[in-house]
């Protein structure tokens, strides 16, 4: 941890969905060596975020870098993502997924996903369409997990799963990151991954609402971050419920 | 995990909490050298920063010392551990005696529960001291 | 990295079209056998499967490889497509290479199975097997040029299911991006729309612009028919106003000899070039992930 990165920038980075925005004018900078949550309701934005710089998104305005550069084939090699839905043909085996990222991944460490997979208890030759959804976001943990990345982008890794299997991708997560990478969790779910959070981004409707240390925020707040997002969106979802506009843009639709 | 830590305390208080109870218990015993960053990040289920600045707490209080190469040991500083040890014992029966206070007991009521409760067989055999209590997981989870 | 994208799109296409071949050859095997068998009745019906195999074939290839390239690129798994770390060229032209290949495969099938077809139906009429197909090969050989008439409709064939395949795959790439992604699947069909139109302005218009026309005399098949010997169309190049000769076409629409301006053959390769340039580009700067 002797370098210090910037390995996520973006400026007034803004994307909007016909009309509707999903980013708003969005600055932030993340630094390696930290796993960050990156918080909000529904429709705040962190998907967006996230499909951004994982570069299957281009239609925004403003900036967004990855290592300085803009996300393209170049950041694709550095940046490992997790959709929030299953990238794997429903054919395909744990085995030939795993084939397929040793071919194309330079940076994959095979023998360790294998390693994974079993302690996982997955079957190597089960086919995907055999298995339940969690299981499947267990392989999917497994292949992003064990490339040797500069940015790990994990959008709502364990809303599928039961709390036994949350324990283990946790466990996944943090047995496979190191400190020159960043890796941001997006999650509406804060209590369970809120021990292993070196920062929180509150996203509220595409605009930075409160970032900071997690610690920090904790001390300031005297409660646990999850108090803190009710506390932060709660009284605003029932100030709108109240106001009867359920479909003030944000709040409804698009994760 | 949130579970085993209070919401109120920044983590890596109640870690360095829970490693102090762990040395002063004997748990880790003066001299040995520590487990990675990484492997308790993974035991408590914490983020490894939180980890490091916990230890961090624990080298500046003298309980464990670092090597430029080998990692982190335990000290061997039977003073400094006793004191440590009685300090832990002071904050806990502090902890205990508000409560009792709260609950409108005197000090010689307090006193005598203590002497009724505290029997031989209460001894804390076996007790794992700072132990994150994770629950046991379950076969699987399928 | 051309030939592991290579090596990953077969191994996708064996997954997926593996269990489909089995039940059309299936269903074919068994027409088959049972035309051969001369059984009454049953056997006359029987003819409709392997017809029915023989057609599903190439159908059922060419909406399998037009559906896998719009899931593999925009439905989930476009996720994981995406941010392989492969060039959007090579990425697009292995998708191009193993569907061409995958066509072609289920055209040679689709041959084959036709082969097999005339010999169940010789040995139903009781006739030697394959002497319907030597005899139709005998015909070929007395018209002086039809082989070559054969094979060049063949080529044309190849060409033009290469050219739709790639407007199709640029209309799916295009017609994905974010300014149509609130049509869904009409998105890709809006845009397919557009690029036949523009196809045919441009046909039309190269035909007329460009002083090159194809000559085509019909005379020979013109005396064949009043019972001279059979012969193909005669061919060639001539040059002159084609905007004439259209007007000319218009006037007369039966013509002994007419002429085709040329230039309407190159429309197809132009228009094919650029959908594919901008198939790349799509697919390199344009994604929009739903």
């Amino acid at each position: 941890m002797d370098r210090d990165d910037i390995i996520v920038r973006t400026q007034k980075l803004t994307k909007h969905y016909r009309g509707r925005p999903a980013l708003e004018e969005l600055d932030l900078e993340l630094k390696n060596g930290r796993i960050i949550g990156l918080v909000g309701p529904n429709g705040s934005g962190k998907t967006t975020l996230l499909k951004i710089l994982a570069g299957v998104l281009a239609d925004y305005s403003g900036t967004a870098e990855v290592l300085g550069m803009r996300p393209g084939l170049e950041t694709k090699s550095l940046v490992s993502y997790m959709p929030d839905c299953s990238f794997l043909e429903d054919r395909m085996t744990p085995n030939d997924a795993l084939d397929l990222f040793a071919d194309f991944y330079s940076d994959f460490d095979r023998k360790r996903a294998y390693e994974m997979l079993l302690a996982f208890r997955l079957e190597p030759t089960q086919r995907l369409r055999d298995m339940s959804k969690g299981m499947r976001e267990k392989v999917q943990i497994t292949l992003i997990m064990n490339r040797a990345a500069r940015l790990y982008l994990l959008d709502e890794p364990i809303s599928g799963v039961d709390p036994a299997s949350r324990q283990l991708i946790l466990e996944g997560i943090l047995r496979s990151y190191s400190s020159d990478s960043c890796l941001i969790i997006s999650t509406h779910l804060i209590h369970d991954i809120e021990p292993v959070l070196d920062e929180v981004v509150f996203l509220d409707r595409g605009q930075l609402r409160l970032a900071g240390n997690a610690e920090d925020l904790r001390a300031e707040s005297g409660g646990s971050i999850d108090q803190l997002f009710r506390s932060l969106f709660q009284a605003e979802a029932a100030r709108n419920w109240e106001l009867g506009a359920p479909e003030r843009p944000g709040f409804v639709g698009r994760r | 995990m949130t579970g085993s830590f209070d919401a109120d305390r920044p983590i890596y208080q109640q870690l360095a909490h829970r490693f102090r109870e762990r040395i002063v218990t004997g748990y880790w015993q003066p001299g040995e050298r520590m487990a990675s960053v990484r492997d308790l990040a993974l035991e408590y289920g914490v983020n490894p920063n939180t980890v490091q600045r916990a230890l961090a707490e624990l080298e500046r209080e003298g309980l464990a010392i670092p090597e430029r190469t080998s990692g982190r040991f335990i000290t061997e500083d039977e003073v400094l551990l006793r004191s440590t040890k009685r300090q832990l014992a002071v904050e806990a029966t502090e902890e205990w005696a508000k409560r009792l206070r709260a609950l409108g007991l005197n000090r010689a009521e307090g006193a005598q529960l203590a002497a009724v409760v505290w029997t031989d067989n209460h001894e804390p055999n076996g007790h794992e001291p700072g132990k994150p209590d994770k629950p046991d997981k379950p076969d699987k989870g399928e | 990295m051309f030939s592991r994208v290579l090596k990953y799109e077969f191994a996708a296409w064996r997954r997926s079209y593996a269990r489909f071949l089995i039940v059309i050859g299936l269903v074919f095997t068994l027409g088959c056998v049972v035309v051969a068998l001369r059984m009454p009745i049953v056997s006359e019906l029987a003819l409709a499967l392997p017809i029915l195999a023989i057609m599903a074939l190439p159908i059922s290839q060419f909406v399998l490889v037009v559906v896998s390239y719009y899931r593999s690129l925009y439905g989930p798994r476009g996720y994981l497509t995406h941010t392989l770390p492969v060039p959007a060229g090579t990425l697009y032209a292995g998708k191009l290479v193993a569907s061409m290949a995958a066509l072609v495969v289920s055209g040679a099938l689709m041959l084959a199975a036709i082969v097999l077809t005339t010999v169940a139906l010789d040995l139903s009429a009781r006739t030697a097997p394959f002497s319907t197909l030597r005899d139709a090969l005998g015909a070929l050989g007395r018209v002086p040029g039809l082989g070559l008439w054969i094979a060049g409709l063949g080529l044309l064939m190849l060409l033009s299911l290469f050219f739709n395949i790639i407007s199709i795959f640029c209309a799916i790439s295009t017609g994905s991006e974010a300014r149509w992604q609130g049509l869904g699947i009409g998105g890709p069909v809006l845009v397919y729309v557009l690029i036949y139109v523009a196809g045919q302005l441009l046909t039309l218009g190269l035909m007329l612009t460009l002083p090159l026309g194809l000559q085509i005399d019909m005379t020979p098949v013109a005396l064949a028919e009043s019972g001279g010997p059979l012969s193909m169309p005669g061919l060639g190049i001539v040059s002159g106003n084609m905007l004439m000769a259209f007007w000319d076409a218009i006037r007369e629409p039966n013509p002994l000899v007419a002429t085709v301006g040329l230039g309407s053959f190159l429309a197809g390769p132009v228009l094919t070039a650029v959908c594919a340039w901008r198939t790349v580009r799509s697919i390199r700067c344009r994604t929009s992930l739903r």
